[in-house]
């Protein structure tokens, strides 16, 4: 619907949205704007243009921290504009921004050829997921008593909804540890000895920790839905056979410990 | 028909929570009556946000506040959002929920801001019914608050408190007016912000946002990120007399200085009422 020349409200609204996301200012949406006293229609528009940036790039620069804090604010402003540029936002609530900033460090060139850059983003990510994760009850070590011993072998294990795995390549957990203990900076380097980043919340505080090739083997295959005497065959496959179910034991033992599970399905 | 007996009672002098004061909040037990929190700061989540939440709704009363409801876009309105406020809402049982009349975006981008409509009969029509659709699904009246604003466009053929108070009318909704918002257009647009507090509906309002705002190039910007200026402040006396004692709160968003600076601006937010109602009358007369 037009009035007396003007366009209607759905044409405005996408030429003044178009006028913000552009590189450069639209000119069909200076033809919207009022002459204000002391200012063009320009300058007013770039008020909305330069606080939209601004905004993101804020809401990125809180977010990745200590990414912010690794490259330094020249660098991680053109990563994150870069980001702005390619990714506009979608979600009502903007903790939600930088869902995919990490993906686009690790997809996009220059930053992808230094997959720490992701790896850190991906890992900041994941904590904060942790830190407001839903809520649900812990697993204590006397409902794992509770589990009748001919039901073990067929038991799937439940992980809190604050629990992540991430695969890691490079040492950008160690570099993560380095900042927030304000110790000695750590230097890139990469990682191939089939370890992991396991996250989680505990004592309503996001938590990661390096978890060595076998128990992430076991936690990526747990979180896959595998029942307990898979993982048992599994870990036979990676250390002696012998003491496969107690290894698996001892590692349900320390998640339980730590609150990553929930509790367990038992076979139907 | 409305009266003003159905106005909620005001709750006094309130702040915006931020999750940098849930320890001060906890703590010390501030002086302040009340706490707005961003409705989209506790969507579905768990952990220490929703329980520093429970904690301090166990303590004070809470509004919630959206910036996200984009009521007046010509994009479908957001029914994921919408039920995720509902179930905040649910949850948190606040004495009321408002969002801004602004549109945040369309064709499925949001750009985080507060977009002024053009002040047209389309528009009005477009978001009286908008808000009614909201209301029905909620169950319950809304407040709507009129943003800062640096454009106007040339389509527009009212002022913008004409659309404001027009849109409560129609659309059967409270009304939270935002002073500093009111000084901000007003200086960057050449109007009197007691013309529009003026005709705004005395039955309407149930509540005041007071906040700080930054010099941009020419013209001024809506920051939240510096105290009240004495001129907001000003206008916010004027706005007392003629609406009563209305909950009252100071936005901040930027620069967040400790809890008790916000208080002790508080208290001059409190001054200013009993300059208006007489000393220690303001909560009697909520």
């Amino acid at each position: 619907m037009t009035t007396g020349g003007n366009p209607g409200l759905a044409e405005l609204q996408a030429r003044m949205q178009a006028a913000i996301l552009a590189d450069s200012p639209a000119g069909d949406a200076l033809a919207l704007i009022a002459e204000p006293e002391g200012n063009t229609p320009g300058e007013r528009l770039e008020t909305y243009r330069s606080a939209y940036r601004i905004r993101l790039v804020s809401i990125l620069r809180e977010e990745f921290d200590a990414l912010h804090a690794f490259l330094g604010d020249e660098e991680f402003d053109a990563l994150a504009l870069a980001y702005v540029a390619a990714c506009p936002s979608s979600t009502p609530d903007a903790r939600w921004y930088g869902k995919r900033f990490a993906g686009f460090a690790l997809s996009t060139q220059p930053w992808g050829k230094h997959p720490v850059i992701g790896e850190l983003a991906a890992l900041q990510w994941a904590l904060s997921g942790a830190f407001d994760a839903a809520d649900a009850p812990v697993m204590q070590m006397d409902d794992l008593a509770a589990i009748p011993a001919d039901a073990v072998a067929g038991l799937r294990l439940t992980f809190h909804p604050s629990a992540g795995l991430l695969e890691r390549k490079t040492n950008a957990c160690e570099i993560l540890t380095a900042l927030r203990s304000a110790a000695e900076p750590v230097a890139p380097s990469t990682i191939d000895d089939g370890s992991a980043v396991m996250v989680w919340r505990g004592d309503n505080r996001a938590r990661y920790r390096i978890i060595e090739a076998e128990e992430a083997m076991l936690a990526r295959e747990a979180m896959g839905g595998q029942d307990f005497s898979l993982l048992c065959e599994m870990a036979a496959t990676m250390a002696d056979l012998d003491t496969a179910a107690m290894r698996v034991a001892s590692v349900l033992r320390g998640w339980i410990d730590s609150g990553v599970l929930t509790g367990v399905q038992l076979p139907a | 028909m409305l009266a003003m007996r159905d106005r909620p009672s005001a709750l006094g002098f309130g702040l915006g929570l931020r999750p940098q004061h849930y320890g001060e909040i906890l703590d010390g037990n501030p002086d302040v009556d009340w706490f707005e929190i961003l409705s989209e700061n506790y969507f579905a989540r768990g952990g220490q946000p929703m329980r520093m939440l429970d904690a301090i709704r166990e303590r004070y009363p809470v509004v919630m506040h959206g910036v996200s409801m984009s009521i007046a876009s010509t994009a479908p309105l957001n029914m994921d959002y919408l039920a995720s406020l509902k179930a905040l809402a649910d949850r948190v049982n606040p004495h009321w929920i408002s969002d801004h009349l602004c549109w945040t975006g369309v064709h499925g981008v949001n750009l985080h801001d507060l977009l002024p409509v053009p002040y047209t009969e389309e528009a009005l029509s477009h978001v009286a019914d908008r808000i009614s659709r909201v209301q029905d699904y909620l169950g319950r009246r809304i407040a709507i608050e009129n943003v800062s604003s640096y454009i106007e466009y040339a389509a527009s053929e009212m002022s913008e408190w004409e659309f404001v108070a027009e849109v409560s009318r129609r659309a059967d909704c409270w009304l939270l007016l935002d002073v500093n918002n009111v000084f901000v257009s007003g200086t960057n647009h050449g109007f009197d912000g007691n013309q529009f507090i003026d005709t705004i509906p005395v039955d309407r309002v149930v509540q005041f946002h007071l906040a700080g705002h930054s010099e941009g190039n020419g013209h001024l910007v809506d920051t939240h990120d510096q105290p009240v200026c004495d001129e907001v402040f000003e206008l916010y006396g004027e706005a007392l007399k003629r609406f009563g004692p209305v909950s009252t709160m100071i936005e901040r968003d930027g620069n967040i200085p400790p809890l008790a600076d916000l208080v002790a601006e508080l208290g001059r937010a409190r001054a200013v009422a009993d300059s208006v109602f007489g000393s220690g009358t303001t909560a009697d007369a909520a």
